[in-house]
């Protein structure tokens, strides 16, 4: 067993004191102005800052961006990316049970790219950039409600309060952004952006990101309706001066300095974070390459943000609940993630990008190999966690490839099963972490993303 | 019998929880289910030969296959299985001994080697081939042999049990400790806190700070006591006094005389502060930190009604137990067990103290719900995190599983009633109560929402029965080959042209026991060969059943059928129930008319009716609890539940007739609605847990009786006998000889009034907590909170009135500091553990939107009542504490500033900085606008110069003058923004010609109001509206949220030069920083 005081990752350990001494009355390097004092205790680190100042990770990784888009409502493996072109065979034997009879796609797969890594056509774009998916077949879960089973992928833990993944990388790598969140969600609800009992500084900044709202209205109070910025750049001159006035009447203490340095960052943030959003600063082509649709302008956005030094994006890209009519019903929700997902990685690759950047989709579980009834243009699938699918491209997992096994129906996993924490260790380990020493202590314990589980799947790992 | 609302609904049975992997939150250490019992058996003596048989043909084995999952090197142990010692291996993990010496059919190890059983096979079968059968028949060998192993202590390395775990300070009697005489500095100390504080720093050498300024204490002093800052002539008036009282102690001191003039002038302030109904908001809201408290369930996407009807009853009791220094052991034991006081009314306020039991969050597994509750009660009150001890043992502290099923017996012997008892609620009596008014508007839209929902019924089951008379025969059908989804019932929705309905199931009414579908039930066992030929006699066996009597009408319908096949008989019924499906509508018609009783009509029909809905008469639909009743799912035929019951809380289509959200939005809006006390009730059997082995309840240990955690117990514990046994917990923990009550409620004082607790962790003082700083002061405060009653209001006293308290914030007031002497008191204690100087600290959320409030003028002072919406807008202008709270969607201004999460105790903030915090100050229509009500003050208004009014912004924002440099810099901007504001436009780089325009509009508009400001100076501004308080609903429930019905800060000025500078000084550090 660990002791759990011993060889854990914390990140920054620097004493108030230390960190006084190092940034002095400057506070240049402080990045995002943004801490926290006196948050945790321990015996090995007596007080920790919490920052987001970037730091680098203790282990030899390339990704050091996420974009993870979250396809809520648990997308059927079977009609995506695990073909099982037996199943049709084993259908017509099949005997009619009360759970409906098998189910065969509808769908056609092509092996796809130099790799011939096996899509559906309901991906006709993502096909063709297969040479840099890796796609992993043998997920597994045991919570096939939504709820639940949305926030275990974010989190970790299906019931309690815990604090979701891109909180955790936040929290590992601070960020490299000086004007911007280190972590931003362009929709999804509080469990893909909490942070739980991590300080919230790590929280992901909640936005109202759509195609064609004002870029300045996205983040909560980012620009002010009762004055100009050109004014406003003179109020802030004097807060900073009644600021420094007030310093001199008590002690310098880095809290006072970082809460002056907020204004500043909050003050460029302003600008920066509406040009960010501002998607129509794109090329006619690039917008034209992302689709001019919802997810096409949010995954533009993601990667605006990434190039701009944002640690992690979270994107939710949901409408896969397809109980009825899945086959025009699937079509649909895959098309408006195809285009989008596919300009994603060609456009990350082709500005250097890509190798930085993890891309992750995948939903909270499968789909029924069986249907109610009978096999009709109204056959849809019920909720399944024994296995599904989801795919990482980029941050330096290996393309074109596909891991695990499910059995010949895609009902159970057949070989290599990987469990959501196995997933979540695999992500921190492609970001330069051991997910068994990225802790942080609460309440008498050293908490991290995968409680006491987790295996790193290292054959998706270039 | 009681019905029980907090029963695990039956929603989402479709899966069932993987209990070991998804409990709580502090369980599931790996490897911890061991208990360390063997450590004290005897060591057996090994003979050297086996030993040596095992190093090297077993242990081989062990290393290379089981080592990776089940040994305390790796720090794994699956299935609560250590292989690496002997002791391990014979105590086995969850499923039994591994190893039996001597025996190979009860050596598990065995049988999970030979893979016979599929639920038992090692090592798995991903990890690789099963053993060789030459390596199986070697650990056949050694068991025979005895299994010779070295001993070692199997899993020992749980330490949670041992005694050096049992040693831990915080488990120790309170000690009894004198007061400090020997100090360096004795005149400094003013109460005993301070002998204590002056003996630690007289050991290291350090020396107190000076006093603070008067401005800056009374500063304190309000944001400890009340959250708000004092005004400005309360400032002075303290100011002069306290300054005074300060120089006559320096005198006093060097003439040897006692120095107690500025304590008396303390003192005044404490108890003007104390008194203030402001104290219970401020120091309920720490309290409700630690109780996890919140409006909602978070149970939000499961659907159902999210708020609760009732949670503000529970902080209101809280904020007037605060106010009426409730003696904590009182405030506890109400806490845990108000519904078994003697002496209490049907409608006493304190039932409302049970709120601390159920307005945690909850969870579809009761077990889940349970758990949240010992966690609350015991890190709450006990500063233990007994949940860890769900799955195992505590890793940390000796707290044994089976103290945590002591617990859960007690938590799972209770349950609420369908309906929460109305209370007084302590803060809305006289003045408060709402009016006459208010309660009628209440009363009659009450009533017709239940009205509505009573009517609303009949209509629904009316329209169900519409389509089961026209499809009772393929539905039935369907239901009895096996459902919708099997293949002869999708033939049947085919040949029926029924749409495939999910909501058809299996066990669709038909049922041998009902009057109705009796027959039929009997029909289906009929052998379909033979059914022409068989049937008959079964019908005529079903009518003769005396036990369970046929419907009439049904009766009559069958008696002469000669059915062919079972599809005739539904078809018969079905054309039974079309023949009388006008006769059906209209019995339904007389129940639901008000005065005309159904029960009158014929019998027979009413039973047709009455199928398979209950059909009572609307007089006894006239409650909440009585329609939920009707609906809830089980009271619905198990087939069509999902129907009615789970449709009309997602606000589908049958919503349109129930009103339960409806009448849950007016219970937590309307003010004339009654309050109500969230209470628990014992249930009538009361029952003891079993262990649930690694917290997996379908893996039961033994019971365990509902007793007291035994390390605060001692040896003597007895088992409660009463009802569910809380008030004996309450008891217990409430007890003058409990070491940690005391303690954990003096530390969280001390943290709330300095910033950092003696212990720095205010809810666990477990083995995992740092050490405390001060040890005995501790205790001795502990004692005495004890001796002087459980006296909150006194141990404040106690703290405020000492000099550690006063000192000043800044360290370099310090004389060691300021004269660089031997010492360097920021080497010796740089984070300033032993309080050689005040810490600076930022006010927490409310402390700073309360503020803002006050300032502006704008605060609104009553006490208690529903919750508002504090964070949107349109605003409302309650203290923060009135604000409503959903733990699943914590709003994100909350959430930026710090909140403490509200799904377990949080009794610490953090103080985090983002500049999201900064953004909202700036931007924030909120700061506008108490911008714009601080410089409409009359204070402002009738100022006769623009150094007047500088000064009286600061008085307002700082409770100070400002010096000269201030004003000039304060005088400076307003005259060059205003001017600023005059330039031509600097675009910055809008990107749409919109956001030009409605800048230059922005800028016209300030131009204007800038010169309008110039042209004010010397004269009165315009004097604002008169706010008076007005008698009207507050708020509404508007997409799922509190909607307060208030304006919306006005667009339309631009900030003028003064609104910019009063916003500057709440932007500033000043404003929320104490020091």
């Amino acid at each position: 067993m660990k002791d759990t005081s011993c060889g854990n990752y914390v990140p920054t350990p620097n004493s108030r004191r230390e960190f006084l001494r190092q940034t002095g009355l400057g506070m240049g390097t402080l990045a995002f102005g943004t801490m926290v004092a006196d948050y945790m205790v321990t015996d090995a680190h007596a007080e920790v800052m919490a920052n987001l100042k970037p730091r680098k990770a203790p282990l030899a990784a390339k990704a050091k961006h996420v974009i993870h888009i979250f396809a809520g409502g648990a997308p059927s493996h079977l009609d995506t990316f695990d073909p099982k072109p037996k199943m049709k065979d084993v259908a017509e034997m099949s005997a009619a049970g009360m759970n409906g009879v098998l189910f065969p796609t509808p769908f056609e797969f092509k092996k796809s790219g130099k790799s011939g890594l096996e899509i559906s056509e309901i991906f006709p774009k993502l096909q063709g950039v297969a040479d840099e998916m890796c796609v992993i077949r043998s997920m597994h879960q045991d919570l096939p409600a939504h709820g639940p089973a949305a926030k275990l992928m974010h989190t970790g833990s299906a019931i309690l309060s815990k604090p979701s993944l891109g909180a955790w990388v936040l929290y590992g790598l601070g960020t490299e952004s000086q004007d911007l969140p280190g972590f931003v969600s362009l929709g999804g609800n509080n469990d893909a952006r909490t942070s739980a009992f991590l300080p919230s500084l790590y929280q992901g900044a909640n936005t109202q990101f759509r195609p064609g709202a004002a870029p300045n209205k996205i983040i909560a109070n980012l620009q002010s309706e009762f004055t100009t910025q050109d004014a406003q750049r003179k109020q802030l001159d004097l807060v900073r001066q009644l600021n420094e006035r007030h310093m001199q009447t008590v002690q310098k203490d880095e809290q006072l300095e970082a809460r002056i340095e907020s204004f500043e960052l909050a003050f460029r943030m302003q600008t920066a974070a509406t040009d960010a959003f501002d998607i129509s600063k794109e090329s006619e082509k690039t917008r034209e390459m992302y689709g001019k649709t919802d997810l096409g302008a949010k995954l533009l956005c993601a990667r605006r943000l990434v190039e701009r030094g944002v640690r992690f994006v979270q994107i939710d890209a949901g409408g896969w609940d397809h109980h009825t009519n899945l086959n025009t019903a699937i079509s649909r929700t895959a098309g408006a993630i195809d285009g989008p997902a596919a300009a994603l990685i060609a456009d990350l690759k082709q500005r250097g990008l890509l190798d930085q950047t993890l891309i992750i989709w995948g939903g909270e579980f499968g789909r029924t190999p069986t249907t109610a009834g009978r096999v009709n243009a109204a056959s849809g699938r019920d909720h399944h966690g024994k296995a599904f699918c989801c795919w990482m491209a980029g941050g330096g997992v290996k393309g074109g490839m596909a891991y695990g096994e499910t059995d010949e129906v895609g009902a159970q996993v057949a070989a290599d099963g990987v469990d959501v924490h196995d997933l979540h260790a695999t992500i921190l380990r492609l970001l330069g972490f051991d997910h068994t020493k990225l802790t942080y202590r609460y309440n008498g314990r050293d908490f991290r993303l995968t409680d006491n589980f987790g295996k790193i799947v290292e054959k998706v790992i270039a | 019998m009681p019905r029980n609302r907090s029963s695990p609904t039956n929603f989402f049975m479709q899966f069932r929880l993987n209990a070991v992997r998804f409990l709580t939150l502090t369980a599931v250490l790996s490897g911890a289910a061991v208990r360390a019992a063997d450590e004290a058996k005897p060591a057996e003596k090994m003979d050297p030969a086996g030993l040596e048989f095992f190093e090297k043909n077993v242990r081989p084995i062990f290393t290379e296959r089981c080592y990776k999952c089940h040994s305390s090197a790796e720090g794994v142990s699956k299935g609560g299985l250590l292989m690496d010692t002997r002791a391990g291996l014979l105590s086995g993990g969850d499923q039994g001994p591994a190893v039996v010496p001597g025996d190979i059919k009860k050596s598990l190890l065995l049988v999970a080697v030979h893979q016979t059983d599929p639920e038992l096979s090692m090592p798995p079968r991903k990890e690789g081939a099963k053993l060789s059968d030459k390596q199986i028949s070697m650990l056949e060998e050694w068991v025979k042999m005895g299994a010779p192993a070295p001993v070692g202590s199997g899993g020992a390395k749980l330490t949670g049990l041992s005694q050096k775990a049992r040693d831990h300070w915080a488990f120790k009697p309170v000690g009894e400790y004198p007061v400090p005489t020997k100090l360096s500095l004795p005149g400094w100390c003013q109460t005993e806190i301070d002998a204590f504080v002056m003996s630690k720093l007289d050991q290291l050498g350090l020396k107190p700070s000076p006093a603070a300024d008067g401005e800056a204490l009374l500063r304190r002093l309000n944001y400890d006591l009340i959250g708000l800052p004092p005004t400005s002539s309360e400032v002075e008036s303290f100011g002069r006094e306290y300054d005074t009282a300060v120089a006559r102690d320096v005198l006093s001191l060097r003439s040897g005389q006692p120095s107690r003039a500025a304590t008396a002038v303390v003192e005044r302030a404490v108890d003007r502060l104390l008194a203030s109904p402001h104290y219970g908001e401020r120091w309920a809201r720490h309290w409700l930190d630690t109780a996890r408290y919140s409006d909602t369930k978070g149970l939000r996407r499961n659907g159902g009604i999210e708020n609760f009807e009732s949670s503000w009853t529970y902080r209101d009791y809280v904020i007037d137990a605060f106010n009426t220094d409730k003696p904590y052991d009182q405030f506890i034991i109400e806490q845990l067990a108000a519904d078994r006081l003697p002496d209490l009314a049907k409608d006493d306020p304190r039932l409302a103290a049970l709120g601390f039991i159920t307005l945690g969050k909850r969870f579809q597994n009761a077990d889940d719900t349970i758990d949240e509750r010992i966690d609350a009660t015991t890190k709450g009150f006990l500063g233990l995190t007994v949940a860890c001890a769900r799955c195992h043992d505590h890793k940390f502290d000796p707290i044994p599983a089976a103290d945590y099923y002591s617990l859960h017996g007690i938590f799972s012997s209770i349950g609420e009633p369908m309906q929460y008892p109305v209370i007084r609620d302590p803060l809305l009596q006289g003045k408060n109560a709402p009016t006459n008014a208010y309660r009628a508007d209440f009363e009659k839209k009450h009533a017709e929402l239940i009205n509505e929902t009573g009517r609303g019924y009949y209509k629904h089951i009316a329209g169900l029965l519409n389509t089961l008379h026209k499809e009772f025969g393929p539905r039935a059908l369907v239901s009895m080959v096996g459902g919708y989804r099997s293949t002869a019932g999708y033939d049947i929705l085919k040949k029926y042209d029924m749409q495939e309905n999910r909501e058809i199931d299996g066990s669709f009414m038909v049922r041998a026991d009902s009057p109705i579908t009796g027959p039929l039930a009997r029909l289906k066992r009929v052998n379909e060969k033979t059914f022409e030929k068989d049937a008959p006699a079964a019908i005529a066996e079903a009518l003769a059943d005396k036990k369970n009597p046929v419907n009439p009408i049904i009766a009559e319908a069958l008696r002469t059928l000669k059915p062919r096949s079972l599809e005739e008989v539904a078809l018969a019924y079905q054309s039974v129930l079309l023949k009388n499906h006008d006769k059906i509508l209209a019995h339904i018609q007389l129940r639901s008319t008000p005065g005309r009783k159904g029960d009158k009509d014929d019998a027979a029909m009413a039973q047709l009716a009455s199928y398979p809905w209950p059909l009572p008469n609307i007089e006894d639909l006239s409650t909440v609890p009585a329609l939920e009743l009707l609906t809830e799912a089980r009271t619905f035929c198990e087939a069509w539940q999902a129907a009615p019951s789970q449709t009309f809380r997602n606000g589908n289509k049958p919503a349109k007739y129930f009103k339960f959200k409806e009448l849950n939005d007016l219970d937590i809006t309307h003010k004339g609605g009654p309050g109500m006390a969230m209470v628990v009730t014992d249930n009538e059997k009361p029952r003891d847990s079993y262990v649930y082995i690694r917290g997996d309840r379908n893996k039961r240990g033994a019971v365990t009786p509902r007793q007291f955690l035994e390390i605060l117990a001692g040896p003597d514990r007895v088992p409660f006998y009463e009802g569910s046994g809380r008030r004996e917990l309450a008891l217990s923990i409430a007890s003058r000889t409990n070491p940690l009550t005391s303690r954990v409620l003096v530390n969280r004082l001390w943290l709330h009034h300095f910033g950092a607790g003696i212990v720095s962790t205010p809810d666990d003082l477990g083995n995992m907590s740092e050490k405390p700083t001060h040890p005995e002061l501790l205790d001795w405060m502990a004692t005495n909170f004890v001796e002087n009653g459980w006296s909150i209001k006194k141990m404040h006293k106690k703290i405020l009135l000492s000099a550690a308290y006063r000192q000043s914030a800044n360290p370099n007031t310090n004389p060691q500091v300021a004269q660089k002497g031997a010492v360097d008191p920021f080497k010796v204690d740089s984070s300033n553990k032993f309080i050689w100087h005040a810490n600076l600290r930022r006010l927490d959320f409310e402390s700073i939107r309360d503020s803002m409030l006050v300032l502006s003028g704008k605060l609104d002072r009553a006490l208690g009542g529903r919750a508002v919406n504090i964070t949107d807008e349109p605003y409302s202008y309650r203290r923060t504490i009135y604000g409503f709270i959903d733990r699943d969607r914590l709003s994100e201004l909350q959430s930026q500033f710090d909140f403490a999460d509200p799904d377990m105790a949080n009794t610490k903030r953090s103080t985090t900085i983002v500049p999201q915090q900064a953004l909202f100050f700036m931007n924030n229509p909120l700061a506008i606008e108490v911008a714009r009500n601080v410089t409409s003050r009359p204070e402002l208004q009738k100022a006769s110069s623009d150094s007047e009014r500088i000064s009286q912004l600061y008085r307002i924002m700082y409770q100070r003058s400002p010096t000269v440099p201030e004003m000039k810099i304060a005088s400076e901007f307003v005259a060059r923004i205003a001017g600023y504001i005059d330039e031509p436009a600097q675009v910055a780089s809008p990107a749409k010609v919109d956001r030009i325009a409605k800048a230059k509009e922005i800028k016209a508009k300030a131009k204007a109001a800038g010169a309008a400001a110039i042209a004010a100076s010397g004269k009165p501004l315009q004097p604002a509206a008169v706010a008076v308080p007005e008698v009207k609903l507050e708020t509404e429930v508007k997409g799922g949220k509190i909607v307060n019905k208030t304006e919306m800060v006005s667009r339309k000025e631009p900030s003028n030069p003064w609104v910019m500078l009063a916003q500057s000084m709440i932007c500033s550090n000043e404003f929320v920083y104490l020091n």
